[in-house]
């Protein structure tokens, strides 16, 4: 299995509730947090050792832009090794993303990919370059997109798909991200999940999305983890655990951060579902 | 290349240069949206590095300063916390920024204090090593500086105006003519401290920090102020851990 997570739900752990979190050890399933916050020592390096003593972890990277066709840094590969010497983590994931031109121009962010198969061995590369740096399968999550290479030669999902077969690795699956492409991009859902390999999918995140609206009357939903989780998106994570079973669910949320309690509610609620599947 | 890669490389240029004009295939509103993000991306990572900076200047001048910083500067790495080393440099050579002569190096502080905190953990020097070294040798040792520690020549009063913008800082009165150069480093439990040196103290912590031995470093010291006081510098440097290895005259 590619994560020894526990299957129940958990939250993102961000920087203004790190206190009250090792103050009170609340009971939350299991915790993720940014990899790169932690490449360092010091005191945030002490603070993921006291976490990891009493929960579960997942280490989350947004900087490895696996989805470039340019190689990944090495440097960065090295941080995470190291970090994951020095703290026990459940599961380590990245996105299939893009984020650096050859000549180590980065956008940090999370850019959409052609997907195509000359990429595909790109990608499939760096992936196993990775893997090989940290020495244990990475988790790979989909993207919330705003626009896409308009040729394509398969859909993200069958990327993925292929992505797995190829070096192993394992299934982050955003419902949130999946959904803000049906409505942005016209995503086929239910050929999307026709594609995954059920047994790659070692994680489901849940987030909120906002609207822009733009002048010339049209608008796209934006993946800014910056709200509760919307209903459609709820509907979405019951047709998905219907599919695949009960996974590892984390409720993510990044800006604009509400109480801790309110991420605790989310996450009551997914655990719900995640009961409510259990075969 | 292939038509992917251009395609990324492409997407990539639109992006960062608010300047490239969209291809056909890049639709606008999404080109919006990922531009806003890079730019608000990178503006919050300098606002969270440089906050006294940016209470120096108010937040509406400092988000100007780094909208302009932010489109001459790409991005060299995936790892957000190495954005923005160039800033103090980007300050002396921005015009609007010219009647505040210190800010370059309260920026230089701030970098050094960011630097610090997501330095690598390196073992402490144990002072009482030295006693394991003949006395005569003494003279002939380097050492080397924890990863976190580093000394920062200044001409400015850069504790005082450190001090000055804390929460629980000291508000003594700031006296622009005195010079501040500063010892960081990180303390036993991870913050990072500064403490302010005279010029000799400066110039003795510069030298051992750039490799020389500690003769060198005492000289260089002396030259500065007859009256150094060699034993108060380098327990100083001893007892703040700013110390990790020591190399003896091979």
């Amino acid at each position: 299995m590619n994560t020894t997570l526990p299957v129940c739900a958990g939250i993102g752990l961000r920087h203004p509730h790190y206190r009250q979190v090792l103050e009170q050890l609340p009971p939350l399933g299991w915790l993720e947090l940014h990899s790169e916050n932690f490449f360092a020592g010091g005191q945030p390096l002490a603070m993921l050792q006291t976490l990891a003593a009493h929960y579960p972890l997942s280490l989350h990277g947004v900087g490895l832009g696996l989805g470039s066709a340019a190689r990944p840094d090495r440097d960065h590969l090295a941080a995470l090794r190291r970090l994951l010497q020095a703290v026990p983590a459940a599961a380590v994931s990245e996105h299939l993303a893009y984020n650096h031109a050859a000549g180590g121009h980065y956008a940090n962010d999370l850019l959409p990919l052609p997907y195509t198969r000359d990429l595909l061995d790109c990608v499939a590369a760096n992936v196993a370059e990775a893997q090989d740096a940290i020495g244990r399968p990475l988790l790979l999550e989909n993207l919330s997109a705003y626009l896409q290479f308009p040729d394509n030669d398969m859909s993200e999902a069958e990327f993925l798909a292929e992505l797995v077969a190829r070096t192993g690795c394992g299934i982050l699956l955003d419902v949130n991200n999946l959904y803000v492409n049906q409505q942005n991009l016209g995503t086929d859902v239910a050929a999307y999940l026709a594609a995954l390999p059920a047994e790659a999918i070692g994680e489901i995140h849940l987030a909120g999305y906002s609207t822009r609206q733009f002048d010339d009357g049209s608008h796209l939903l934006v993946d800014t983890h910056s709200q509760p989780v919307h209903p459609p998106v709820w509907t979405l994570y019951q047709q998905v655990l219907a599919r695949f079973g009960p996974r590892p669910t984390l409720i993510e949320w990044d800006i604009d951060l509400p109480p801790l309690d309110t991420l605790q509610a989310e996450a009551a609620r997914a655990q719900r579902l995640l009961q409510d599947c259990q075969p | 290349m292939t038509t992917a890669t251009h395609w990324q490389a492409d997407l990539l240029a639109a992006i960062t240069d608010p300047q490239w004009q969209p291809a056909p295939g890049f639709p606008a509103a999404a080109l919006a949206v990922y531009r806003n993000n890079y730019r608000v991306g990178l503006m919050e990572m300098l606002a969270l590095a440089y906050p006294l900076c940016r209470q120096l200047l108010g937040s509406e001048f400092f988000d100007g300063l780094t909208r302009e910083y932010v489109r001459a500067t790409p991005s060299r790495s995936g790892n957000l916390h190495h954005y923005g080393a160039t800033l103090a440099d980007f300050i002396a050579g921005f015009a609007p920024c010219a009647e505040l002569p210190y800010l370059p190096d309260v920026a230089r502080l701030e970098w050094a204090l960011h630097c610090g905190y997501y330095a690598p953990d390196a073992p402490r020097y144990d002072a009482a090593n030295l006693a394991a070294v003949p006395p005569a040798s003494w003279g002939q040792l380097r050492f080397g500086f924890q990863p976190a520690a580093t000394v920062l020549l200044s001409r400015w009063p850069l504790a005082a105006i450190h001090a000055w913008h804390q929460p629980d800082g000291e508000h003594t009165v700031v006296d622009m003519q005195q010079a501040q150069p500063l010892l960081l480093y990180r303390d036993h439990v991870g913050r990072m401290q500064l403490t302010a040196l005279d010029s000799a103290a400066a110039a003795f912590c510069h030298a051992l920090y750039c490799g020389n031995t500690l003769d060198e470093a005492t000289t260089a010291a002396l030259a500065q102020d007859a009256g150094f006081d060699l034993q108060a510098a380098l327990l100083l440097l001893l007892h703040s851990g700013a110390l990790s290895t020591v190399k003896e005259p091979s």
